[in-house]
């Protein structure tokens, strides 16, 4: 090593020993060890975490760290023992054997460090020392054992935990054992010692954590009584924690915790559960709505109609309302006529969602709603509903000044289509005779849907483009049992769009003469349309895929060359392979590099077999691709080929790319 | 022919260079004394896409990544398209009351029950849905598969044909008959009635492309009327006989009344009826009756 790098490493200015620091990285470690050790203590956290980074990605090996760890003892320098805490968690796994020989150290601080490492790399493997340091001597290793089995939350330490907690009684161990329990989840009974800490109100919160995480329904009355507790953060925690048990207990279990919880209604907790309800903490919420609806308290509708149209917890607040059964939706009626736009939206969107048909006459008046929140969501219910008076009232909102309102109605006519509505069908029919195109094409997948292929042959002959893509498409997505015909003769349309339709449209019919007339339609002057019938050959007769490609490959370019290379691959015989080698002919860049992903895709072996050949290709960027991939073969199989191509090069610009590779294998 | 504003004219040999791109596209043949009537025309468009000459705008035709559409929308300003229903009564009698009754002797005999029919230059539809008209009146059809596909070269027509929509002039031959009971009144004039629209469908063909005509299928007679007038004995030549090979054997063509098949092709003969001379391809010794 130069002096002048370990004078660098001297000097006062930091950015001076941190580059001196990174040219020690292309030194073998055991020439440098020393250095980084001095300089992980450095006065600068920029030069020890260059330090670190130079040790750790110098692969070190056992001695080493053990060499790295014997710094945590250092306890006049703290940069030091964390620049060596850092290290090894950066090293990880690796580090285990060393970690494990420490951590049963003399030094408790030394100790304390190992399993803070242990707990940073969070590996399975340390919990036999995590278990064991639970019943450290040291209440702050013993804390922090707890803590580090929380974040691994490792189920099988319960027992251990509980046993620690129930020995050890420091307020401190307590505490982070309670909170290393409430991140494991588990189900058992909790014991009484446990039960017993929470009279003391510093882990009362942690105690009812816990209870959510590993506790069964056994604690849910003391959860429940604790609805009531005047400590907020108590009661949210007890909410929680009864919900979290409620989630994961039998059906059995969760009819005797209804029925408490029914039998609470009297005493005053939907207030105390409506006071933790917070929009902005949608966690927290979801346990309050479901609560409130397990309660049954009519009072609480307001606050779970609020909380339907928060979308995060809107499924769980519509089953809460369900509980309350017709009896509550007649409520929910009642609140309607004075209520806001969101929350009439809500009851019409319930009501559809509960299958609610009494509150047809609700659904029918909301149809007409000023506000189109109101009339979307009322036209989904009376279509989920099934109402088919709705049916009049919603075809004027075909023309509704909202767009997404139109959608809506089109959608609710698909969804009486699909229960099979005979009613519908004079509503669709009136929708593709429409003056509006927009109606027209929507007409299109409903009367697929209805199997009423008179009217939409027509529209297959609509004076609108659009409205005959439409037409077409919607024979295919429906397979609807149309004359053929229509779909062949569609491929003569001047608009590419329908010609694509209706060569999609026969790709998924497949009728007799469908390979015919794709054959023919190869011969389309739309780039569009030929990648089109391309791809729907490959479906339909992909025997024929092969002399199809060959045909238009020639003098393809641009898309049609890519969709030509992506069949060919996707065919991925020899004969496909062979017309893709032919492209790498092409004058079009992105072709040629298409064709050479698709080549290097067959596999290293196929690589290296036909290497010799690719690489006297006689496009320069080609032979630099092959080059390219080459290079990314294991280095063993790399090289040679590399190498031996390098003294075939003529390009200059070529072999010096080419250099720069081998160099980089070597 | 100057351009306004622009003061230029159509050389000779501009002429020539738009005159041989068109008949290449569509084989519409423009000779010496049409050059005014193709520079007028042709002046439009440029005036429209703001060109200042013709070079220029042969340029752009040639080369231009538009252009395709750009020839498309030229056939649109070449082409004619001003037509009427029942246009050539005397020609309609033969086929409805001669040609179709003697079809449906054939097809039937052949156990057969369809009939395959195509417009070729229908421009904007007159002549297909006069021709579903009068089948429609044939009780004899009644229970029939009948397709009659239009074709054009313009985008425009294809549009209004599909459309269907005709003014007063269109009905100038039409008997208040067919008025009344296969239209019904609508903005800008009379509609053609669904169950008409739905016998016709309308597509967009070079009559020169005779790929794409194939995709058309077999036809039992094909009305190719007022068209291969504008196109010069090759492309006449080339046309009738892709018509050949689209009709069945014993298939029929009918020409325009100023048009003849006398020194262009022998494939088609040429039938005596009551009302009219008719073409049919002949139906080779050992098939006769068959379609």
């Amino acid at each position: 090593m130069q002096n002048k790098t370990k004078q660098a490493l001297q000097s006062p200015d930091e950015e001076t020993r941190r580059g001196a620091l990174q040219k020690l990285g292309a030194l073998p470690l055991s020439e440098i060890r020393e250095l980084l050790f001095c300089a992980m203590g450095d006065e600068s956290w920029r030069v020890r975490k260059e330090a670190v980074d130079v040790f750790v990605s110098s692969s070190p090996d056992a001695g080493s760290i053990e060499m790295l760890l014997e710094l945590l003892r250092n306890e006049e320098n703290a940069g030091l023992r964390n620049s060596s805490a850092e290290a090894v968690c950066r090293i990880g796994s690796r580090a285990a054997p060393q970690l494990a020989l420490l951590a049963g150290d003399a030094d408790a601080d030394v100790r304390k460090l190992i399993l803070d490492s242990m707990g940073s790399i969070a590996s399975c493997e340390f919990i036999p020392y995590l278990r064991l340091a639970l019943n450290d001597s040291d209440i702050n290793v013993a804390a922090a054992a707890a803590e580090h089995i929380g974040t691994l939350a490792e189920d099988s330490c319960v027992p251990d935990l509980i046993s620690a907690i129930i020995r050890n009684n420091s307020i401190h161990f307590r505490f982070n054992a309670l909170a290393a329990l409430g991140k494991i989840t588990s189900h058992i009974s909790i014991p009484e010692e446990i039960i017993a800490l929470a009279e003391e109100e510093i882990l009362r919160k942690g105690v009812y954590e816990c209870f959510g995480s590993i506790g069964d329904e056994s604690v849910s009355l003391i959860l429940l009584n604790a609805f009531l507790s005047p400590q907020r953060s108590s009661r949210k925690a007890a909410v929680n924690a009864w919900y979290r048990i409620f989630l994961r207990s039998s059906a059995t279990a969760r009819n005797s915790m209804e029925s408490s919880a029914g039998s609470m209604g009297e005493v005053g907790l939907v207030p105390a559960l409506t006071e933790l309800y917070d929009p902005a903490e949608s966690a927290d919420n979801e346990a309050v709505i479901a609560i409130l609806g397990i309660i049954g308290d009519k009072s609480a509708i307001p606050l779970l109609l609020e909380a339907f149209t928060n979308e995060r917890i809107s499924g769980v607040a519509l089953t809460s309302i369900k509980r309350f059964g017709a009896a509550g939706l007649h409520e929910l009626a009642s609140i309607y006529p004075q209520a806001e736009e969101p929350i009439r939206s809500a009851i019409c969107n319930i009501f559809g969602a509960s299958g609610f048909t009494k509150g047809s006459d609700l659904i029918l008046e909301a149809i007409k709603d000023s506000s189109p929140v109101v009339r979307k969501a009322a036209i989904s219910s009376a279509a989920t509903l099934g109402i088919k008076r709705s049916l009049t009232a919603m075809v004027p909102l075909l023309d509704d000044p909202d767009r997404e309102v139109r959608n809506t109605v089109t959608n609710a006519l698909q969804l009486f289509a699909l229960n099979g509505c005979e009613a519908v069908r004079q509503v669709v029919r009136q929708m593709a005779d429409s003056d509006s195109p927009e109606q027209r094409c929507k007409s299109a997948m409903l009367l697929a849907m209805l199997e009423d292929s008179e009217p939409l042959t027509l529209l297959t002959k609509d004076e609108d483009a659009k409205v005959r893509e439409s037409a077409i498409a919607a024979i295919g997505k429906k397979r609807t049992a149309v004359d053929p015909v229509v779909v062949h003769l569609a491929l003569l349309d001047e608009d590419p769009d329908v010609r694509i339709a209706a060569v999609e449209t026969l790709a998924i019919l497949q009728d007799a003469s469908a390979a015919e007339a794709l054959k023919k339609a190869l011969g389309d002057k739309d780039i569009w349309v030929k990648c089109a019938v391309l791809r729907a050959i490959a479906v339909v007769s992909p025997a024929a895929l092969l002399d199809s490609l060959d045909e238009i490959i020639q003098n393809a370019g641009g898309m049609l060359m890519i969709t030509c290379l992506e069949l060919l691959e996707a065919d991925g015989s020899q004969e496909a392979l062979e017309m893709v080698e032919r492209a790498l002919n092409s004058n079009d860049p992105d072709a040629v590099s298409l064709a050479v992903s698709i080549l290097a895709r067959q596999g290293g072996e196929w690589v290296t077999q036909n290497a010799e050949r690719l690489l006297q290709h006689s496009a320069g960027p080609t032979r630099l691709a092959w080059f390219k991939v080459l290079s990314s073969l294991p280095a063993c199989q790399a090289r040679p080929l590399l190498a031996y191509a390098m003294t075939q090069e003529s390009d200059e610009r070529v072999r010096s790319v080419a250099e720069q590779l081998l160099e980089a294998l070597t | 022919m100057i351009i306004p504003g622009t003061e230029q004219v159509m050389s000779d040999e501009e002429f020539l260079l738009f005159r041989d791109s068109i008949y290449n596209h569509c084989g519409i043949y423009f000779d010496e004394e049409s050059k005014y009537l193709l520079e007028k025309r042709l002046a439009r468009r440029m005036s429209l896409l703001d060109f200042s000459t013709y070079f220029d705008y042969y340029q752009f035709l040639k080369y231009n990544r538009k252009k395709d559409q750009e020839m498309l929308d030229i056939m649109d300003i070449l082409t004619t398209n001003e037509t009427y229903f029942f246009r050539e009564m005397y020609q309609l009698k033969a086929f409805s009351e001669e040609i179709i009754p003697e079809l449906i002797n054939i097809k039937k005999a052949a156990g057969k029950r369809d009939l395959r029919i195509w417009s070729a230059g229908c421009s904007t539809g007159e002549e297909p849905y006069t021709i579903a008209m009068l089948l429609n009146e044939i009780p004899a059809l009644h229970d029939w598969k009948i397709e009659i596909i239009g074709t054009d070269i313009s985008q425009r027509v294809l549009q209004q044909a599909r459309l269907a929509v005709y003014g007063k002039s269109a009905f100038r031959s039409t008997d208040d008959y067919f008025k009344e009971k296969y239209f019904k009144e609508h903005e800008g004039g009379h509609r053609i009635c669904d169950a008409m629209r739905e016998m016709v469908t309308i597509s967009h063909l070079n009559l020169l492309d005779c790929n794409r005509m194939t995709m058309l299928g077999q036809m039992d007679l094909i009305f190719c009327r007022n068209v291969i007038i504008y196109f010069d004995s090759a492309a006449k030549k080339k046309v009738v006989e892709s018509f050949c090979s689209s009709l069945y054997a014993g298939g029929f063509l009918l020409l325009g009344h100023s048009e003849s098949l006398m020194n262009i092709t022998t494939l088609y003969k040429l039938r005596h009826f009551k009302n009219d001379m008719i073409y049919q391809k002949p139906v080779p010794a050992q098939r006769q009756g068959e379609l």
